[in-house]
């Protein structure tokens, strides 16, 4: 008998032991899914939402279907600079919010499309903004569409549609409108009502008008022997049976600009095209921006002498800046982006060195092993690895959970570096346990495939992952970041998961046109350099994209997949996605040569970048701190782009302690490895002056104080030298240089860096001189 | 140290004046307009939002770091701004106010409501303030309701108007909850209107209310947690004395003074409440000790007699804001007594007696910690002996005492130890207290004077976990002081064999199995029973002798579970039950005794 309670009484310890461990004890599970399901890898994604779930809704709570013509071809997409012409959240608006095309500002009605061209921005405490204001309207003659649809779209341009009546196409660094009439009406160029007393006809040559509407200057043109006819307010085209024109906004009102202009009206882009290259062994990442383009112009005899077949192109200042030399034409426009320079060309090239990518930060000397060791410990012994999130609803819904694996994963990669590997294969473990909880199909953690919106959706969800296609380039950047971590140690689990893994990568920037599972490139605006949050681009200012810096968690963690993985094509891709994105922060977010920002904008940096300007907000807080912060965070070995230019890095933080009334006392930790990238003494003294406080949610004590301690010996990071493996870094203390890389390969190599010097490195193992 | 120059004396006037407004406020239940309840300009906010931005702003901070916080919520004010994100602003800043003791933080949640009049959750959170934060030992009870009240007005209104939203249940189960836990001190709702589910009709509504606690015990101690050590030590010395039995007490009588009478108390209380009066009480208690009494010390171990006590009385209570300078509670009753058995030789003896007491507390904050004075007076004036000469006949009893407390309310730097890692980490606590306090008793009798002096100093912390430890360290003193009769001018004299002197070292560890604060509304109930509150508490105590006999010295320790819950189901009043087991060891006489306690209050006091 006493027997007996003694095995009741084991049997209890042990069932209560079960339940205090930690979810690393979970056993991967395989059953299949109680909702409908499709195998990918050894998991599951459910192809039917949960029950109660909302996807693509408007803002009335209904489904949305994508707002298509009846002869679009191609996948959907969502998240572009132009989505509110697909997913339209506001069932009133059947047209679209503004559209930020840049130079061009455009607005889709029902009577066509307004036309605007905001040089100037509105700057306010918190934000500038180039707030589009219609300066004329281009539409036919008794047009009144129920609805604009998208008829087609490429890499950064889009062709709308009004009831097959009217094409309209235009994009990133196009001038132009280019449009297609598509019965017999006539097309009709209305001067807005605000702007009929203030206009003019400032310049004629043959098919092209000139028009002035307040300040700006627009130019018209009709088909060869075709011509505009004006009629009060009005412009409307005579041009016969001809069905192309178009309209582009001139950089200025001299008449020899609007022959230039003429000159390239008849070169109609048709189709946009990013396309990349890398080249490890040089660590170059060459872009190729490329158009399509038809010649529209009927010639007959010589009328087209003088006529183009190239078409122009305005360039962003990031492009321009790494474009290389080219013949720009002269004029530029201002954009919220800074001056947009011309280019007459059918392509451009930008290139970029990759640099500042590891796993991890090296082990110095100066490492406190057994205080980074006992904050390891510190997690391991929280009741939850991947505790509930925080906001409003709390949840471990994809965001908190993704923040979870992004402070496990630098702390497996921190603990095998410490040697401590009975730490690492401990988190390890509970990191593998969790993403195959995922990847289960099984709730409450789980992928639904939306087939008609063509994407991939965690639940539970948050900020409109599944209302709106929000964040997804966020959410699973970290995913993706621990998958990278865990390929490293268990090549095993991830041949096993790859295809799983792989599918979040093309979903938020799917790299493969044939595989149309996913949009390409769902978030990234290639031509803008980075990408967008929002999956409707559901304001008038645009999209926007807040945390610049998750962003490139994401583009950092396909590089670090796709080079462990020694799949070329994702590390190309992570490599184009880092290189442009970096380009495009250090312009538009942190304003590094001071020529983006209005002078009168008393900001440093912006929180968020908005198709017409920037703000120096958050979606969640006012807090100086996060307001910087949220363009840090989080940091790993590939956040090392944050210290490209240590004069600015010190230039921002002055500013936000001053701002923090000389205290950062919020997202200490994130700020602190900030400045380290720059001043990693001035990090030390600040931290050790309270060394008591709580990291943020994603990060952990002991990867702050390794990462602080780390700079404290690097000094800082050295753009100039490369290495010909995408994983390595060079620094830079005073004279002294020190070379740090990442083998991705199975066995040892040397590593030679393009200043000579070599470095061996054992296999799936960093090494540091 | 306040200085009294004329700015902070207008500065006082004007609060003052706002704090008359505000009671003022409390007659007019003004409804909002049709465009007020629509809301201000803006977002519509959830007000839970203002929790959350505070707790991130407070989160692992240290006081001077939440002040830079307070200061960057001020730099984010806008003029330009929606009303609605003004008003969660300013609740922001006076919750950061409340958590830094700033004695404004009123005014900033006054701005709140007034920004934003149509949401409740800012009406929750100014109730809150004043039932969490302010207050001498009690909340300010009126003031809160009045906001509490006003909160679930305006949720009404919102029902009603269609515009109530998910967040709106989260309010009205906060608000319900605090106004539970507000009345749970006055106990069992008589009148419908501030019973649960309470309504905002109940806020200008009168309140009567039943409280009762019953408490058995078998024990050395009494209910007054007196030292039972003293108790025995003064028996055993008077007995001694050469008015009693002249000798010294034999091993047997010695063994047999340290004794566990039964005891039991009823104590109930008819609570009338309105909001412009505060708390007018009724009260009766009966208490009966078993054989505790000595009937004779001249053998005192012959028989022990019964003890009854009766009163019924009547009392009042209410804290009053006086910020700037500091919240006070005024508290004290009279009590018309009525005992037998207590006195020697005659224990079918009746007294019939008054009893005057007053126990007015003072409180404010110190930056973020609060200090605390309380006062004792207590006078009762014993019937006199009969017989004899006047002067020898004379009884009465005089309590005065005080305790000053400074409760810390900042988080600390502590060593942390997993894995034997000392690593230091900061955290917030629930408060660490350190008090000291004196009381002095003297009873007369006749031309005799007892007079027990307790000092006292201790500390109690709550831990941001689930567990608090008390420690005190009492020193304890017995005198007795006569007045010789025989001397031309009579002058007091100690008789110096009836001194002694004790030391009590008390640790008390209390587990909270479950824990209140982690259900802000009222938890799942079953059969109208809802659980709130379990504890594990764990006294432990060493008594030695100072000064005198050493025989009574002893350990003692035990585990008492406390569980308090509510009952919705008639008007959700609380109930708490205690049930103890201690084990005390007299060393010295090699004696242990078992001793059991156990408890039932209904609403009573503070639970």
């Amino acid at each position: 008998m006493s027997g007996r309670i003694w095995l009741a009484a084991l049997a209890l310890v042990v069932t209560l032991a079960a339940g205090c461990s930690h979810a690393d004890s979970k056993a991967p599970r395989a059953a299949k899914p109680t909702l409908p399901a499709e195998k990918l890898g050894p998991g599951y994604f459910v192809s039917q939402p949960p029950a109660g779930a909302l996807c693509a809704i408007d803002s009335a709570g209904h489904r949305v279907k994508p707002s298509v013509t009846s002869d679009f071809s191609g996948p959907p997409t969502s998240n572009r600079w132009w989505s509110s012409l697909m997913f339209k959240y506001d069932p009133k608006n059947r047209h679209s919010f503004a559209l930020h095309a840049h130079p061009l500002v455009l607005r889709a009605r029902a009577a066509g499309l307004g036309v605007g061209y905001p040089d100037t921005p509105t700057v306010t405490p918190r934000a500038y903004m180039h707030e589009f204001s219609e300066d004329l309207l281009i539409g036919l003659a008794g047009l009144d569409a129920a609805e604009t649809r998208v008829a087609s779209y490429s890499d950064w341009m889009v062709t709308a549609d009004w009831q097959d009546r009217l094409r309209l196409s235009f994009g990133h660094g196009l001038p132009f409108v280019y449009g297609e009439r598509r019965d017999a009406s006539a097309v009709v160029i209305r001067i807005s009502k605000e702007m009929q007393n203030n206009w003019t006809i400032f310049a004629e040559n043959k098919e092209a008008v000139g028009v002035r509407v307040g300040r700006h200057h627009y130019g018209l043109f009709a088909p060869l022997g075709g011509r505009w006819l004006k009629n009060d307010a009005e412009l409307s085209l005579e041009a016969g049976t001809s069905r192309h024109f178009s309209l582009a906004v001139l950089p200025d009102g001299q008449p020899e600009t609007l022959e230039l202009f003429r000159a390239h009206a008849y070169a109609a882009v048709r189709a946009t095209r990013v396309s990349w290259k890398f080249d490890e062994k040089t660590s170059t990442v060459s872009s190729d921006f490329a158009v399509e383009s038809d010649f529209v112009a009927e010639c007959t005899g010589n009328a087209c002498a003088g006529l183009s077949r190239q078409p122009l192109l305005a360039l962003y200042r990031h492009q321009w800046l790494n474009a290389g030399t080219q013949a720009y034409l002269p004029g530029t426009y201002d954009s919220p982006r800074g001056k947009m320079k011309l280019l007459a060309a059918d392509h451009f090239e930008m290139q970029a060195k990759l640099t500042g990518i590891l796993p991890i930060l090296p082990g110095v000397p100066g490492h406190e092993k057994s205080r980074i060791t006992n904050h390891v410990r510190a997690v391991l012994d929280e009741p939850e690895l991947f505790p509930l999130g925080l906001g409003e609803k709390p949840d471990h819904d994809a965001y908190w959970e993704g923040k979870s694996f992004g402070k496990l994963s630098n702390l497996v990669q921190l603990t095998d570096q410490l040697g401590e590997t009975e730490l690492r294969d401990r988190l390890l473990s509970a990191i593998e346990r969790r993403l195959e909880d995922w990847f289960d199909g099984q709730q409450p953690r789980l992928f639904y495939y939306d087939a008609e919106w063509r994407s991939f959706m965690g639940f539970p969800d948050s900020y409109g992952s599944a209302t709106q296609i929000n964040d997804h380039h966020f959410h699973y950047g970290y995913f993706v970041m621990a998958a990278a971590t865990v390929a490293r140690f268990d090549p095993a689990w991830a041949d096993a998961w790859a295809p799983f893994v792989e599918r979040l990568i093309r979903d938020a920037a799917n790299w493969s046109r044939a595989d149309e599972s996913a949009p390409f490139l769902r978030h990234m605006d290639a031509y803008a350099g980075h990408s967008w949050a929002n999956g409707p681009a559901q304001f008038e200012e645009g999209n926007n994209e807040e945390a610049s810096s998750e962003e490139l968690n994401f583009s950092s963690a396909s590089l670090l997949w796709g080079t462990l993985r020694h799949d070329r094509e994702i590390q190309a891709l992570g490599a184009f996605l880092v290189t442009q994105q970096v380009a495009a922060v250090e312009q538009y977010w942190f304003d590094v040569d001071n020529q983006v920002f209005p002078a009168d904008f008393e900001h440093p940096v912006v929180a968020m970048v908005w198709g017409a300007g920037g703000k120096y907000d958050t979606w969640f807080d006012q807090d100086p701190t996060v307001i910087h912060g949220i363009n840090f965070l989080p940091f790993t070995g590939a956040s090392l782009y944050l210290g490209r230019k240590p004069e600015f890095v010190r230039k921002n933080f002055d500013v936000l302690l001053g701002r923090s009334h000389g205290e950062i006392t919020t997202w200490r930790d994130y700020v602190l490895m900030y400045l380290a990238t720059a001043d990693a003494k001035l990090a030390r003294e600040h931290f050790e002056r309270d060394p008591h406080f709580l990291p943020e949610f994603g990060n952990s004590m002991a990867f702050t104080l390794h990462w602080l301690q780390a700079w404290e010996e690097l000094g800082h990071l050295d753009t100039t030298t490369t290495a010909d493996v995408a994983t390595a870094a060079v620094f830079v203390q005073g004279n002294k240089r020190s070379y740090s890389a990442f083998n991705p390969d199975p066995t040892a190599r040397t590593v030679t860096f393009s200043d000579g010097k070599t470095l061996r490195v054992p296999a799936r193992s960093l090494a540091w001189r | 140290m306040i200085a009294w120059d004329p700015r902070r004396v207008r500065q006082m006037l004007g609060r003052l004046a706002l704090l008359a407004l505000t009671w003022g406020a409390t007659a007019s239940a003004k409804s909002l307009t049709p465009g007020e309840v629509e809301g201000a300009s803006g977002p519509r906010l959830n007000p839970f939002e203002c929790q959350g931005r505070y707790e991130a702003a407070t989160g692992n901070r240290t006081m001077a770091q939440v002040r830079v916080e307070l200061q960057k919520k001020f730099d984010q004010l806008a003029e330009t701004e929606p009303a609605s994100v003004s008003a969660m602003k300013y609740c922001v800043i006076a919750r950061l106010k409340q958590r830094l003791g700033d004695s404004d933080a009123g005014e900033w949640f006054e701005k709140a409501i007034a920004t934003d009049p149509a949401e409740p959750g800012y009406e929750l959170f100014f109730g809150l303030y004043w039932s969490m934060a302010r207050g001498a030992r009690a909340p300010v009870l009126e003031l809160a309701e009045t906001h509490l009240y006003r909160a679930l007005d305006k949720l009404e209104e919102l029902r009603q108007a269609g515009l109530y939203r998910d967040y709106h249940q989260t309010v009205e189960d906060w608000t319900k909850k605090r106004l539970l836990v507000l009345y749970q001190q006055d106990g069992q709702p008589l009148l419908p209107w501030k019973a649960y589910e309470q309504t905002g009709a109940g806020r200008l509504a009168p309140g009567a209310f039943a409280s009762a606690q019953l408490r058995l015990s078998q024990d050395t101690r009494d209910f007054f947690y007196n030292s039972e050590m003293r108790t025995f030590t003064g028996e055993k010395l008077f007995a001694q004395s050469d008015v009693r039995a002249d000798r010294p007490l034999t091993d047997r009588e010695t063994w047999d003074l340290a004794r566990a009478p039964l005891r039991g108390q009823l104590d109930t209380r008819l609570r009338l409440r309105h909001n412009f009066i505060g708390a007018v009480d009724l009260l009766y208690s009966a208490y009966q000790s078993r054989s505790g009494q000595i009937e004779s010390f001249y053998m005192p171990t012959t028989n022990f007699v019964d003890v009854n006590v009766a009163h019924l009385g009547a009392g009042y209570e209410r804290v009053i804001p006086l910020y700037p300078l500091f919240d006070l509670r005024l508290a004290g009753n009279y009590k018309r007594i009525e005992r037998s058995g207590a006195t020697e030789f005659l224990p079918e003896r009746r007294e019939q007696f008054d009893s005057f007491e007053l126990k007015p507390s003072f409180s404010r904050f110190v930056g973020s910690d609060k200090i605390t004075l309380d006062l004792t007076y207590v006078n009762m004036n014993i019937t006199d002996l009969p017989g004899g000469v006047p002067e020898q006949a004379l009884r009465e009893k005089i309590i005065r005492g005080g305790k000053l407390e400074y409760a810390l309310y900042s988080p600390l730097t502590m060593p942390a130890f997993p894995f034997g890692s000392g690593e230091p980490y900061r955290a917030a606590t629930r408060g660490w207290a350190f008090y000291v306090g004196a009381l002095q008793d003297d009873e007369t009798y006749g031309v005799r004077r007892v007079v027990r002096r307790d000092l006292y100093a201790g500390t109690r912390f709550d831990s941001p976990a689930r567990w608090a430890l008390q420690l005190q360290g009492t020193y304890y003193q017995s005198r007795t002081i006569f007045v010789d009769p025989n001397q031309a001018a009579p002058q007091e004299r100690t008789d110096t064999t009836q001194n002694f002197a004790s030391a009590r070292g008390t640790a008390i560890y209390q587990y909270r199995l479950l824990d209140p604060d982690r259900t802000p509304g009222i938890g799942d109930s079953a059969l109208g029973f809802a659980p709130d509150m379990l504890n594990l508490v764990i006294p432990v105590h060493w008594e030695a002798a100072v000064e005198g006999p050493t025989d009574y010295e002893n350990v003692r320790g035990g585990a008492e579970l406390w569980f308090k819950f509510f009952q919705q189901g008639i008007g959700g009043t609380a109930f708490l039950l205690t049930v103890g087991y201690d084990a005390q060891y007299f060393y010295n006489l090699g004696k242990t005794m078992h001793l059991f306690n156990a408890g039932l209050r209904m609403g009573w006091g503070d639970l």
